[in-house]
């Protein structure tokens, strides 16, 4: 998880790293199956806490990287070689994402462009420039 | 003559042996103390046949390698890996130090790991360390202003009044020196030990805090403070070249002095 995580979703990342990765990532997830806890003590068992760990995060780098393949754009630390420009006619929106079993299901929702109270005004993003 | 003999459930049995699997022809025996609170049993040394060739060069990396592949029930804190949050602190090869940060390459032979010595142990590798936490917040380690109350502006330090909290503010609180101290091991209730009372003095030394005289006066007990004799091994053990040893002589100067 954490290789495939490091090498084909890195900050820079492009379609074909990320699409290697989409299938890379599922190998660890499928060996979910067969997972243990050899520890089987009431305390301090970091070897539970672990195994819990890695099931919320090997879900996480699944969504995480579908969602990266599926946003052809660059914002912010999604830096795609690929799309280099940041598209905010298509991509002003929030990723959602539903894991179930292999399968992640992607969708958007808008970012909202108004503030809760009228006390401050709305602020639109702006790209980063350095 | 007297004799003394550690109770009967405290003797260090010898434990399990594992093997090296991978054939590799770099390894190193590994002994590790173990013991379980769940089992009704003896704490052991168990040794590990490490494969060296295929290991990151720090101690931390030896117990990684070792949960990962040999024993997962093998129990160590660790948090940051990098020498920055103290969890992992534990006796390696009879010196207590931070295993993220200790390299295993100058070590020869046989290596051995304990967890910090005097602690209570709650499982393998991990000390209790409450009372420590509890002697730390009895030093109230925060910053006490009168001025701070009234401002909602910064108070501001001077470049200089900063620097007097060098070699203070780096302290990550991972005990290795309080669990080398021999006032410690057998005063540990009441003596505050080197690690809270170096503590003490970055509050009592911050020339924001107006709590000064009070802090003193809290510390200036001959248990809490009179107890250091000034051994060194604090000095001698601190992972961060920190030299607690000469913050508790300051306290016992400007308390001789004031
Ligand atoms: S003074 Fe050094 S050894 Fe002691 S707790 Fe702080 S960092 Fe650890
Ligand atoms: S100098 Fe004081 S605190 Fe440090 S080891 Fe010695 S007795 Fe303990
Ligand atoms: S793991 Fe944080 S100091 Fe070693």
């Amino acid at each position: 998880m954490q290789k495939t995580m490091q090498s084909k979703c890195a900050v820079f990342r492009t379609e074909k790293t990320l699409k290697e990765g989409m299938k890379e990532i599922r190998k660890p997830f499928e060996g979910m199956e067969n997972i243990s806890v050899q520890d089987k003590s009431l305390l301090f068992n970091t070897d539970l806490v672990e195994t819990l760990e890695f099931d919320n995060l090997i879900r996480q780098a699944m969504t995480t990287i579908d969602s990266a393949y599926h946003r052809k754009e660059s914002r912010g630390a999604h830096a795609r070689e690929d799309f280099k420009k940041r598209d905010d006619k298509s991509y002003m929106t929030h990723t959602l994402a539903w894991q179930k079993g292999n399968e992640v299901k992607v969708a958007y929702r808008p970012v909202h462009a108004k503030t809760l109270t009228n006390d401050v005004q709305y602020f639109p993003p702006k790209e980063r420039v350095y | 003559m007297v004799q003394f003999s550690l109770p009967q459930n405290s003797k260090i049995l010898k434990g399990k042996y594992y093997k090296d699997k991978s054939g590799s022809n770099n390894l190193k025996k590994i002994n590790i103390y173990r013991w379980d609170p769940s089992k009704n049993e003896n704490p052991r040394i168990d040794t590990f046949e490490v494969n060296m060739n295929e290991c990151g060069p720090k101690v931390l990396d030896i117990l990684f390698k070792i949960k990962n592949e040999i024993d997962p029930s093998l129990t160590f804190r660790r948090s940051c890996a990098h020498g920055v949050c103290g969890s992992c602190a534990m006796n390696v090869d009879g010196v207590n130090t931070l295993s993220c940060t200790k390299s295993h390459s100058d070590i020869r032979g046989e290596l051995n790991i304990y967890p910090l010595p005097h602690l209570k142990v709650v499982k393998d590798l991990v000390g209790d360390l409450n009372n420590l936490y509890k002697q730390y917040e009895s030093i109230e380690p925060w910053l006490k202003t009168k001025v701070g109350e009234k401002t909602t502006k910064e108070i501001k330090q001077s470049q200089e009044d900063r620097e007097k909290l060098d070699g203070y503010y780096e302290c990550i609180l991972c005990a290795c020196c309080s669990t080398a101290c021999p006032s410690y091991w057998w005063n540990g209730d009441k003596y505050l030990g080197p690690a809270v009372l170096l503590q003490a003095y970055r509050w009592i030394n911050d020339s924001r805090d107006e709590d000064k005289k009070e802090r003193l006066q809290k510390v200036a007990d001959e248990l809490k403070l009179y107890r250091c004799h000034t051994i060194m091994n604090c000095t001698n053990s601190c992972p961060k070249g920190l030299n607690p040893a000469k913050a508790i002589g300051s306290i016992k100067k400007m308390l001789a002095t004031s």
